[in-house]
């Protein structure tokens, strides 16, 4: 459970059906970990919604962002990141 | 004998008293039962929703001021009162919140194909999270008829291993990318 998405959320755009992996950080992910969500993430082509625990002091964005930074830029583009607390909250993307 | 007899009787008041569970209490149990579990604060979200009261009438209960949400009061009576007693959910008070888990009798009865588990302490923070994120996200969508669909870790890791398991009896059958999808750009919660 721990390395799947929290869900898949499923939406109509543009007439057409999209698929988003939603996940939900709430703290500092290690690499090991990262890389096993990213091997999950890697078997489709939607994107990602990181809905992730925006404290500084817990580091769990920044961590993130710094993994993500080390993939290639069409792999990077699906990603974007949310506020936990203010899930309408774009806080950052990599497009 | 005497200690007999009390039980008997108590037995007997309580089959009688079981509560029938409607249509609120059913989609209630498919949403637990496909996220694991629920924290009390999330029910009182879920079973706030307009279709969800509507579901009921006026036997809707009380809700609070934030609108949408049922009272903290209500939420431990349709668990304690109602769930708990028909057998569908086991209930506690773990790291500082109350959750609902389904038992057997549960699942089977939002015809869900999960085994029923307490959940694991370590995971339940997140997990309270990632029902919030559910609830807004269908919220958003229309949670009476959504334009959107959730499908959870649970149903994501059940349609895998179904997938996988159909794959050895037909080796040409490939795993279909089910989740695959163009890209969208930002989730649009204006």
């Amino acid at each position: 459970m721990w390395h799947t998405p929290a869900g898949i959320w499923t939406f109509r755009e543009e007439g057409a059906l999209v698929d988003s992996s939603v996940i939900v950080e709430v703290c500092a992910k290690r690499p090991w970990a990262f890389d096993s969500m990213h091997g999950e993430l890697a078997r489709c082509k939607s994107s990602v919604w990181y809905f992730v625990e925006m404290d500084p002091k817990q580091e769990v964005f920044s961590v993130l962002k710094h993994l993500i930074e080390k993939l290639d830029d069409q792999d990077k583009s699906r990603f974007s990141f949310y506020d936990l607390a203010e899930p309408g909250r774009l806080v950052y993307d990599f497009e | 004998m005497l200690q007999q007899k009390r039980t008997k009787g108590r037995k007997i008041r309580s089959a009688a008293g079981i509560p029938r569970m409607n249509d609120r209490d059913i989609l209630a149990f498919e949403w637990i039962g496909e996220q694991e579990a629920a924290s009390s604060e999330n029910l009182q979200e879920l079973l706030g929703r307009p279709h969800m009261r509507e579901l009921l009438g006026s036997q809707a209960g009380e809700t609070t001021r934030e609108a949408d949400r049922l009272s903290v009061s209500r939420i431990r009576h349709i668990i304690e009162d109602r769930w708990a007693p028909a057998g569908m959910v086991n209930y506690g008070m773990i790291l500082g919140r109350r959750w609902v888990w389904l038992t057997r009798r549960g699942l089977q009865t939002a015809q869900l194909p999960f085994r029923s588990r307490r959940p694991a302490e370590a995971g339940l923070d997140h997990l309270h999270h990632v029902n919030r994120i559910r609830l807004t996200l269908e919220r958003l969508s229309g949670s009476a008829n959504p334009s959107g669909r959730w499908e959870s870790a649970c149903w994501y890791q059940h349609n895998q291993q179904e997938w996988r398991v159909r794959q050895k009896t037909e080796p040409r059958i490939s795993i279909p990318d089910v989740y695959v999808a163009h890209p969208s750009r930002h989730l649009d919660l204006s």
